[in-house]
């Protein structure tokens, strides 16, 4: 009777969750059935809902989307060359690079900022309910960002800048 | 302007209290958690006797530690906490890497020659190569 009780509860709420998106919402056991399919539609810029009983619910979609999405979230940088020291600081996250030369402060704080990510992705639990929560978007951009390509995040222009530098 | 080692810095966050090592690394991790909650931030080399350029300290005191210069020595002469909520004014603000980059290609300056350019002598520079002429070297 309990588990009869449990499982109309479950569908109710798989149902329920359904209804609220109007984006294809399914089940992590259909999706494991025929995953290729969801893929395909994930690369062609669907978002699906992916949800296990009650409790979770994931997006689905590429990651060409996901870094489009987080494109906007901008990486401030304040450099400081002095005879025999460079810095790089990345003040959002009180990050400062140091090197002999430019070259080498950027790589420091590249280095820096790529082991503060994983941490912060682990940690997350902790700083959702800090001040640092609102660096999230930025963390993710940097993490969904392949490594070789992950320094290049810090040479964007601010948009105040981007008329000056690209006109 | 004096500036501490490494070593020194550790000592400073451990008269300081309440920091703690989140991550060893390259470098090693500290954090310190404030009312709010906010969270500080530092980041100590392992090469402990090493020192930095005095700016350098400046903006580890103001960005990092948030306090003076003064309070910083005067934490680690006393071995306690000396933090009034106080930081040293910040300098004119900084280029961005963007900036120093662009100002390397275009008008081909070398490190040397951008030693303590500010974000406004960057942005001017950067404005008169893009407004000359394109046919003028």
């Amino acid at each position: 009777m309990y588990s009869l009780y449990r499982m109309d509860r479950r569908l109710l709420s798989c149902v329920y969750m359904a209804a609220r998106f109007v984006v294809p919402t399914v089940s992590v056991a259909k999706v494991r059935d025929s995953l290729p399919s969801y893929l395909e539609a994930a690369r062609r810029h669907l978002l699906q809902i992916v949800t296990r009983h009650e409790r979770d619910a994931v997006a689905f979609l590429a990651l060409e989307d996901l870094q489009e999405l987080l494109g906007s979230n901008h990486f401030e940088t304040a450099v400081a060359l002095h005879e025999g020291e460079a810095t790089v600081a990345l003040p959002q996250f009180s990050i400062i690079g140091i090197g002999e030369d430019l070259d080498t402060a950027l790589d420091d704080a590249a280095g820096k900022l790529r082991e503060y990510a994983l941490q912060y992705q682990q940690r997350f639990e902790f700083y959702k309910h800090t001040d640092r929560r609102k660096l999230y978007p930025l963390v993710m951009r940097f993490l969904a960002t392949p490594e070789d390509q992950q320094r290049d995040l810090l040479l964007e222009p601010e948009e105040t800048e981007a008329v000056t530098v690209l006109a | 302007m004096r500036t501490p080692t490494w070593a020194e810095v550790e000592a400073f966050l451990r008269a300081d209290g309440g920091w703690q090592l989140v991550r060893q690394g390259k470098h090693d991790l500290y954090e310190k958690i404030l009312p709010g909650p906010r969270v500080l931030s530092t980041h100590v080399s392992h090469a402990k006797d090493k020192s930095m350029h005095p700016d350098t300290f400046a903006t580890i005191c103001r960005m990092q530690l948030e306090v003076t210069v003064a309070e910083f020595w005067e934490t680690i002469l006393s071995g306690k906490r000396v933090r009034t909520g106080a930081v040293d004014a910040a300098p004119a603000k900084q280029p961005t890497v963007a900036m120093i980059m662009e100002l390397k290609r275009t008008l081909r300056l070398s490190d040397r020659e951008l030693e303590g350019i500010t974000f406004e002598v960057a942005k001017q520079r950067l404005d008169e190569f893009h407004s000359r002429p394109k046919d003028e070297p």
